[in-house]
């Protein structure tokens, strides 16, 4: 019980230090920091991670590491359904539990996204992105070896998403820890091109983790729509 | 197992969970980007090496992009303290950088399809939806287009959405760091960029 107390007391701290306004920019304030933490970042995958992910990818052909990917994603959905209900979310709840019910069963406990298939979008929602609909500002951006880029109320959510998370209960914690050390080198795994790719074109691969991690954070707490609202404003750039 | 699969497709189906999206392209905007996917895949898949393919590119950024726009946006508020000159010089670096990134990022996606889903427009801005449907049965990617009209008309690409992540923004977010870390010295940016053309593959 530990962990709820550490938790609860991650959330009240969170929610003491935070007014209830939207974020509309990322703060670096420990900059100097988050770069020796990413350089470590950089080493431990260069080294460990990648190469992992590297031997996985060889091994185990596409669809059946596609369907690993489906059936963690699947196993993971109440976690998705629980917050959806926290925010509100009535119909994405509606979706979000029919795709669980399809995947479970006719997708034969995930293994087949079924549900992709017959046109419902997949979609995620977690506990950050809770707190972040309920106005609780995110705090600095911090990055963590290994863990990646995130902030204090992503962290928060993180910790909070893991009681949701059926995988937690598995009585026999070798299931556990292979099934959590599986998801991490499978998300790895189909992140190598996309990765390489970005440190080959980045002129600051640290920046290019930032960004990319505060706006697909921001899309997501958005639930993946683009609005004019939420662009900056451009119209002063044509002014001579 | 057959007969209870294709009752649940029937259920599914009367119920409306398959929509059939629209991928009619009418809307000027739609078509616009329509036309420059099928450019830039056109290139993608017929250029024969690298320099092809940046050269391709970058006449491809000239035509269907307004660069000057997409400097100052990257620039930020920097674009106001500069000098023409400075100015010129740093449009001219971001225009062969993009080029770098994009021919880069995207030399992969030769066998791609790219299906204009929609559009949405306030005023002169128009934001294009898409998905990119892959060869390899990979899940498609979904794919915002932000694109200004012109004053005589025309359509100009202004940036670009993968997964929530604006390239120009991102971009922005880069050379801002690179100013911050330089005082603001406008000519750091510009040699930092050069020298990352020159050392890009």
């Amino acid at each position: 019980m530990n962990a709820t107390k550490i938790l609860l007391l991650a959330v009240a701290l969170l929610l003491a230090t935070t007014s209830l306004k939207a974020d509309d920019a990322i703060r670096d304030p420990y900059e100097s920091l988050n770069r020796k933490a990413f350089a470590v970042h950089l080493v431990l995958d260069k080294y460990l991670a990648r190469p992992i992910a590297t031997v996985y990818k060889t091994a185990l052909p596409t669809p059946i590491r596609r369907s690993i990917g489906n059936m963690l994603g699947t196993w993971s959905m109440p976690i998705t359904m629980a917050n959806d209900a926290l925010q509100g979310e009535w119909r994405k709840l509606g979706t979000d539990s029919a795709r669980f019910g399809i995947n479970m069963t006719i997708g034969l406990a995930g293994i087949i996204d079924m549900a992709s298939h017959l046109g419902m979008t997949k979609q995620s929602e977690d506990f950050g992105q809770t707190l972040a609909r309920y106005g609780i500002k995110s705090g600095p951006y911090l990055f963590i070896p290994l863990l990646g880029p995130s902030t204090p109320r992503h962290l928060v959510g993180r910790s909070f998403d893991t009681f949701l998370d059926p995988v937690t209960y598995l009585q026999e914690h070798e299931y556990r820890d292979s099934i959590t050390g599986l998801g991490i080198i499978n998300s790895r795994a189909n992140l190598i091109e996309p990765l390489d790719d970005l440190e080959k074109s980045s002129s600051d691969l640290y920046t290019s983790y930032k960004s990319f991690y505060w706006q697909n954070r921001q899309f997501e707490i958005n639930n993946g729509s683009t609005t004019f609202e939420s662009l900056p404003d451009i119209s002063a750039l044509d002014d001579e | 197992m057959h007969v209870f699969y294709r009752s649940f497709i029937i259920v599914l189906l009367a119920i409306g969970f398959l929509n059939t999206p629209s991928f009619a392209s009418s809307e000027p905007s739609e078509m616009f980007i329509t036309s420059v996917t099928s450019e830039a895949l056109d290139i993608l898949k017929n250029a024969k090496n690298t320099e092809e393919r940046e050269a391709a590119f970058g006449r491809l950024l000239d035509t269907r992009t307004n660069m000057k726009r997409i400097a100052k946006f990257t620039l930020g508020r920097s674009a106001r303290t500069i000098s023409d000159d400075e100015f010129n010089r740093f449009q001219s670096v971001l225009g062969d950088t993009m080029v770098k990134i994009y021919a880069n990022r995207l030399a992969g996606f030769t066998d791609e399809k790219v299906v204009v889903t929609g559009s949405q427009t306030k005023g002169r801005n128009h934001l294009v939806t898409s998905r990119v449907e892959f060869a390899n049965s990979r899940p498609p990617v979904d794919m915002v287009w932000w694109v200004i009209e012109e004053k005589d008309g025309s359509f100009a690409l202004f940036d670009i959405q993968v997964l929530g992540v604006w390239m120009a923004q991102e971009q922005r977010d880069i050379f801002s760091g690179i100013l911050k870390s330089n005082n603001n010295k406008i000519n750091a940016l510009i040699e930092h960029l050069a020298a990352q053309v020159k050392t890009t593959p």
